[in-house]
């Protein structure tokens, strides 16, 4: 199961939402039987790839459904009571820290960030992010400033 | 190079060779003392960023597909197969069983969609050397998809007067596997594998198409009376070959 629980992993961090990434998960290995791919070749970054265009997908979703929500009926979404901020990072303060840091980057720089995590090389990211492969390493550091900054990590302390 | 690299530039030769090659990057970071330690730090602060990261996952949850609002009966089921067959293929003890075990879910969804003939239940085959597969093919045509060249290795078709297609793995190494298709199968191989694969097939099948690493390398007509069997070399097909 080493590719369904490192892909757990990466749509989690790249969303969030543990539910959310469950169910993008299952969605990508339905879609290997009911469309797998044409070419063939390793696995992962077909798999990879689908579950990246599912989670932008579904936070369109997400997003939409929230606007709708907030302009209709002035009341939050059905579920779990929205945690406040403070509450959750006296909870657990570094993960919403990173939580916070990584919904701040734009989302191709997260996907970028989290693939290269992975393993994935920088042509198979580009290829996954539709860019060049040489803009990769570009913004992968710009993305790592960025989270450094949000995360108030001293970079002269290293 | 003169100037000195830009963090881009050195995460490309952190995380190796790009597909154009990094050998003027590489060059000026061995020889740019302030390059090479600007090198050292980034690599330094990607570790770090990689521990938070471990540090603050969230637990990988059991899936349990079945019965998901989320996901009709179908998919749920052909993602069962997928997660079977993707995640243990590998173990060689169990592979037999959840090839079986794949099959007869399959056989499940076909049916559940309502646009096939109902087919006979699926078992695995019993004389085989490593794994195999047996299953009621769809269509008149067969794909055998087979996602790279392998060290040694071969696939014979043959017709039978079976209902079946049966595909016999022989002298399967620890890498080698397969799995079903809609229209076919799927050899999960490697540069590695050295299996050979015995493939029988009904005669309703009229064409086998065998795909080597995305490219079609064979087509044939199994119809008349010509047809007594083709073996593919699946280390040297003409036209095709790896360079090594």
């Amino acid at each position: 199961m080493e590719h369904r629980d490192q892909l757990f992993l990466y749509v989690a961090r790249l969303t969030g939402d543990s539910d959310n990434a469950a169910d993008v998960v299952q969605e990508t290995f339905a879609r290997l039987i009911t469309r797998p791919p044409r070419n063939p070749g390793p696995l992962k970054p077909w798999l990879f790839a689908v579950a990246t265009n599912l989670a932008r997908d579904e936070g369109r979703k997400r997003s939409r459904r929230l606007r709708v929500t907030r302009a209709h009926s002035g009341r939050q979404p059905m579920g779990d009571p929205p945690v406040d901020p403070e509450t959750l990072a006296v909870q657990n303060d570094l993960k919403f820290r990173v939580r916070k840091a990584l919904d701040i980057i734009p989302t191709r720089d997260r996907e970028v960030l989290l693939l290269r995590e992975h393993g994935f090389t920088h042509r198979q990211i580009a290829e996954a992010v539709h860019t060049t492969e040489k803009s990769v390493g570009t913004m992968i550091a710009r993305a790592l400033t960025k989270l450094e900054a949000v995360l108030e990590l001293d970079r002269e302390a290293i | 190079m003169t100037n000195h690299l830009n963090d881009g530039q050195l995460f490309q030769l952190l995380d190796g060779p790009g597909e154009h090659g990094d050998t003027d990057i590489r060059i000026h970071a061995d020889s740019c003392a302030e390059c090479g330690s600007r090198l050292i730090a980034l690599q330094k602060r990607s570790r770090r960023f990689s521990e938070l990261l471990r540090r603050t996952d969230e637990a990988v949850p059991t899936l349990v597909l079945p019965g998901s609002p989320r996901i009709g009966r179908r998919v749920a089921i052909a993602a069962t197969l997928s997660l079977l067959v993707g995640g243990s293929l590998f173990v060689q003890p169990v592979r037999a069983w959840i090839l079986a075990q794949g099959l007869s879910m399959w056989h499940r969804v076909s049916t559940d969609a309502g646009s096939v003939e109902p087919v006979a239940a699926a078992t695995a085959s019993e004389d085989y050397s490593g794994a195999g597969v047996s299953f009621a093919p769809r269509r008149s045509t067969l794909t055998i998809d087979v996602m790279i060249h392998q060290a040694s290795g071969s696939v014979t078709v043959r017709r039978t007067e079976g209902a079946e297609v049966t595909a016999n793995v022989i002298d399967a190494g620890e890498a080698d596997g397969i799995a079903v298709l809609p229209d076919g199968f799927r050899i999960e191989n490697s540069e590695q594998s050295v299996a050979a694969y015995d493939v029988a097939i009904p005669s309703t099948i009229e064409v086998v198409e065998i795909i080597v690493e995305g490219k079609v390398v064979t087509r044939f007509q199994t119809g008349g009376t010509q047809f007594s069997g083709r073996t593919v070399d699946l280390t040297s097909e003409p036209g095709t070959q790896r360079q090594k």
